[in-house]
């Protein structure tokens, strides 16, 4: 890895936060793909680390809450900091636990995929005035 | 690097002024047409008349109904200025003297030279590989703009300087304020192709902001939606085989969709860091619906810049397939439907289907 850092002066320097439960459920899967380290390995992200992707999913997370439920926010918000402590015990990806932390994601996933499904029955419309699940 | 001035032609057209730059910038001239349409370049191996090539500097073309003659060992061919060979020594004294290669052993076969390393593509119709494929035009592979072969570190890095300078102009034309980090040029090819990207992006962007082009976002996303698909396939099937990824239906069904999802997280990502809104509201929207038709039907493109759909996805498409036929009835009547594959299942994954 270069240690060129490209910083485009368009960029507004906050991070991206997931708006809604689609977008929310693609960024657990990106992450599955970057657990434990979570280095950005296409170099347009130089910043991002462990801490900087946990922001994202517990802020997105917040933010959804009132379309995810109580009960299943806290459930994810516990899974969250379940997922975070494993992928620190194993940032070599020697013992197990990073692959714990990725069930623990995918479980966040399934929360998410069970409020989207309620959403649509129930026919509620996302930030479009369509039903989406979002 | 001190060229000389050279002026592009007032009128051509913005995909022949970027031609036309990139044969200045290799060989410092702007080639001319004449009214014929023959184009002289420059090129000592021209015939002035015609512009056809002779086999001598300066010589003549051989007659068209006549087969071409071959010089052989000590004799040369094409009258007035013919290659005389000799014993390759540069003589002062002599007429017209030439430095003539004498049994020079065929240069190995490279990946097509560094042309590449002068273009400055803006647009999907000139990233694309002109050949056909039963499926649709095939494009270049998301780096290869960054082709370069043969030359050091600081040859690649006097080319990348070129093509930074060229992009950041472009950049300052359409916003003056625009500053640029200062820092050093960086010296890796990581480093450098990191820059030139982030600027053509940035140029795409202000493109896009101050022109309402949007063709130079729909090929820097395409480029960086590729690179993203390599990678989240790359990683994906790593994952797979380690049982380091939760598995539902089967293994490519699991594939598909990280892909899938990573792709457009990362582009989220990517067009949140130039300022671009993708939820909907603007011309580039992600994984949004598309109304087909008035009755409440729709189809959901992965990515959508202006009129152009993009698909990721792990198989091949077709112009018959209903989620295609479906992208293609979409209200907002798409002028091509990009299907972006990984690069690793072959070549000439991805391609354009046309409306």
């Amino acid at each position: 890895m270069s240690d060129y850092v490209f910083r485009s002066p368009l960029a507004s320097g906050a991070p991206f936060i997931p708006n809604n439960l689609g977008e929310l459920d693609d960024q657990l899967a990106s992450m599955m793909l970057e657990a434990p380290t979570f280095v950005d390995r296409l170099g347009f992200l130089p910043d991002q680390t462990i801490d900087s992707r946990f922001h994202q999913l517990d802020t997105a997370l917040s933010r959804v809450k009132p379309k995810l439920g109580a009960e299943s926010y806290a459930k994810a918000v516990d899974l969250s900091v379940r997922a975070k402590a494993l992928f620190l015990s194993d940032p070599d990806m020697t013992n197990g636990k990073t692959k714990e932390g990725i069930w623990l994601l995918d479980e966040i996933s399934k929360l998410i995929t069970d409020a989207r499904r309620r959403r649509v029955k129930a026919k509620l419309r996302d930030d479009e005035g369509e039903v989406t699940g979002d | 690097m001190n060229m000389e001035r050279a002026w592009i032609p007032a009128g051509v057209s913005p995909a022949e002024r970027r031609r036309l730059f990139s044969i200045w910038i290799r060989t410092g001239r702007i080639p001319t047409r004449r009214d014929d349409g023959v184009e002289l370049k420059f090129n000592p191996w021209h015939d002035p008349r015609d512009g056809r090539f002779t086999s001598g500097p300066g010589g003549e073309a051989t007659p068209r109904d006549e087969p071409p003659e071959r010089g052989g060992e000590g004799g040369g061919v094409g009258e007035g200025g013919g290659v005389v060979r000799s014993n390759g020594v540069y003589r002062p004294g002599e007429p017209g003297p030439k430095l003539i290669p004498i049994g020079a052993p065929e240069p190995p076969e490279t990946r097509g030279g560094n042309i590449r390393a002068f273009e400055d593509p803006m647009t999907l119709d000139e990233w694309k590989v002109n050949e056909n494929s039963a499926l649709g035009p095939p494009l270049r592979l998301a780096d290869e703009i960054f082709d370069i072969t043969g030359p050091g570190a600081e040859v690649r890095t006097a080319l990348m300087r070129a093509q930074a300078e060229k992009i950041l102009s472009d950049i300052h034309k359409l916003d003056p304020t625009y500053v640029f980090q200062s820092f050093q040029f960086p010296y890796s090819e990581d480093g450098q192709r990191r820059l030139i990207d982030g600027l053509r992006f940035d140029r795409a962007v202000l493109t896009m902001r101050v022109k309402g082009d949007l063709e130079p976002l729909q090929l820097e996303t395409y480029r960086f939606a590729q690179g993203a698909t390599n990678d989240a396939y790359q990683e994906g099937l790593r994952r797979i085989k380690l049982t380091m990824l939760p598995i539902r239906l089967s293994e490519r069904e699991a594939l598909g969709n990280f892909v899938d999802q990573r792709v457009r997280e990362q582009l989220r990502q990517r067009f949140f860091l130039a300022g671009v809104d993708c939820s909907g509201a603007g011309p580039v929207r992600l994984n949004r619906n598309e109304a087909v038709g008035e009755n409440g039907r729709f189809r959901r493109p992965d990515i959508r810049v202006g009129d152009v759909a993009f698909d990721v996805s792990l198989s091949a498409k077709t112009r018959g397939q209903a989620q295609i036929r479906g992208f293609f009835n979409a209200n907002f009547k798409p002028s091509m439907v990009v299907i972006i594959r990984p690069s690793e299942l072959g070549r000439s994954t991805s391609y354009i289907l046309r409306r």
